[in-house]
């Protein structure tokens, strides 16, 4: 939590940090959606493991990358005016 | 004298300014409690309290505003931006009204106030919290524009910044912050619009200003042997220390520019056009600066968009090894090297 690691959130209480995330929205939102939506908790966890999978595997893939070349420095600087 | 880090000397100033007279105020974000983003205003609010260390929202143009204000109506601010790139955020009161208001109202008011931030790449934190936007402000007619590059010069050109009557932009290379140097105890100003010829040398001027001043001084001195190359350090980019420029270009002629900004419309652009308005050159002038992109993150691109000391180095070659080559280059390992060095040298002997 906090602006950056090295944030050590003196500008609030941990009571007030502790107190919005008993709020957190994503767990909030699984609750509304077993509640009022048409799914079930199956399926929510199913769609979260997909979504999980699918971050690995672009991290996974973005390690496993060439390194950069310098060539491409000036790369989408501009758009391209075609040939 | 006290040996000290360049933030602490810019530390130093403030609070020798803000005991010396009452009407300075320090403003910006996170300035108090959290000490600023890069530490330089820590301790400043348990010392002077909220009154004169003024913590401000995330809204640069209407705290800009605050401030320019306040430095019309009295009070001598300097304000803290977390990064120079935020600075756009606050262009309409810096440049729009800061900037002219003494003019416009005929001199009937001055706007004492410095606006601080810390600039420059090569930490891999991307394009909106690495730039060099030096060039727009020095592009504006009544901003000073300095950028120190030393801890005495920090603290110098910072006290001269704050006791100056008009608007200046102050700026901090981030690499330098924790670069330590002499600085003396007393309260001193360097006069703002005034360059240093910080290493004197006869083959090459190579004018640069900030962080870049340290890649020209380690390429002049892995090219001693070879090149004798002046180090200029312009201190001020606006005013412009034209005389100085002239004078060194003059001696040696030739010249180099190395700047952290991109090239196209920077700095090196305007101190290129001054010279070669006035010395006739012994060769084509050169520029090294950050390739016109904006900073990369990723950190093999950021290394290779910014200027380096071996950039430096291979333009001081190019532009000494032209045709009017000098004659007392003549090394030996040298004219092993390169085949066309008698030839070169005999066409240059005059």
């Amino acid at each position: 939590l906090g602006h950056s690691k090295s944030d050590k959130c003196v500008y609030r209480t941990r009571e007030e940090e502790l107190a919005w995330l008993a709020r957190d929205p994503i767990k909030r939102c699984r609750r509304r959606l077993l509640q009022d939506g048409d799914v079930t908790e199956t399926e929510i966890d199913e769609l979260q493991r997909r979504v999980q999978a699918e971050i690995d595997d672009a991290a996974e893939r973005a390690l496993a990358c060439p390194p950069v070349l310098e060539e491409t420095l000036h790369d989408y600087v501009a758009a391209s005016t075609g040939a | 004298m006290t040996r000290m880090t360049f933030r602490e000397a810019l530390r130093s100033a403030m609070i020798d300014e803000l005991v010396r007279d009452n009407r300075v105020v320090i403003m910006g974000q996170d300035i108090g409690v959290y000490g600023g983003a890069f530490k330089v205003t820590q301790g400043l609010l348990e010392r002077f309290g909220p009154d004169r260390i003024i913590e401000t929202p995330i809204s640069e143009n209407s705290v800009a505003g605050v401030a320019v204000g306040a430095a019309v109506t009295g009070l001598r601010p300097v304000l803290e931006f977390m990064f120079m790139d935020f600075m756009a955020l606050a262009m309409d009161q810096i440049c729009n009204h800061g900037a002219k208001l003494s003019y416009m109202y005929n001199g009937q008011c001055h706007v004492p106030v410095v606006f601080r931030a810390p600039y420059g790449g090569g930490f891999g934190y991307g394009a909106s919290h690495s730039q060099a936007l030096e060039a727009w402000f020095m592009h504006t007619p009544g901003l000073k524009v300095v950028i120190p590059s030393t801890p005495a010069a920090a603290k110098g050109l910072l006290t001269a910044a704050i006791r100056d009557d008009g608007p200046v932009v102050f700026l901090e290379n981030k690499a330098l912050y924790n670069l330590e140097g002499q600085v003396p105890d007393e309260p001193f100003t360097i006069e703002i619009g005034t360059a240093q010829v910080v290493r004197a040398g006869s083959d090459v001027t190579v004018a640069a200003y900030g962080r870049t001043v340290w890649l020209a001084i380690e390429a002049a001195r892995r090219l001693e042997k070879r090149v004798s190359m002046e180090v200029v350090d312009l201190r001020t980019i606006a005013p412009l220390d034209r005389q100085l420029l002239v004078d060194s270009v003059g001696k040696t002629g030739r010249l180099l520019t190395v700047e952290d900004d991109c090239l196209t419309g920077g700095v090196g652009a305007e101190v290129a056009a001054t010279v070669a308005e006035s010395v006739t050159l012994a060769s084509p002038i050169a520029r090294v600066g950050c390739a016109d992109v904006p900073t990369p993150c990723c950190e093999p691109l950021e290394r290779a968009a910014l200027p380096s000391v071996d950039k430096v180095i291979a333009a001081a070659e190019r532009i000494v090894e032209s045709p009017d080559e000098l004659v007392h280059r003549d090394s030996e390992d040298r004219r092993e090297r390169d085949p066309s060095h008698r030839r070169r040298v005999a066409c240059s002997r005059r």
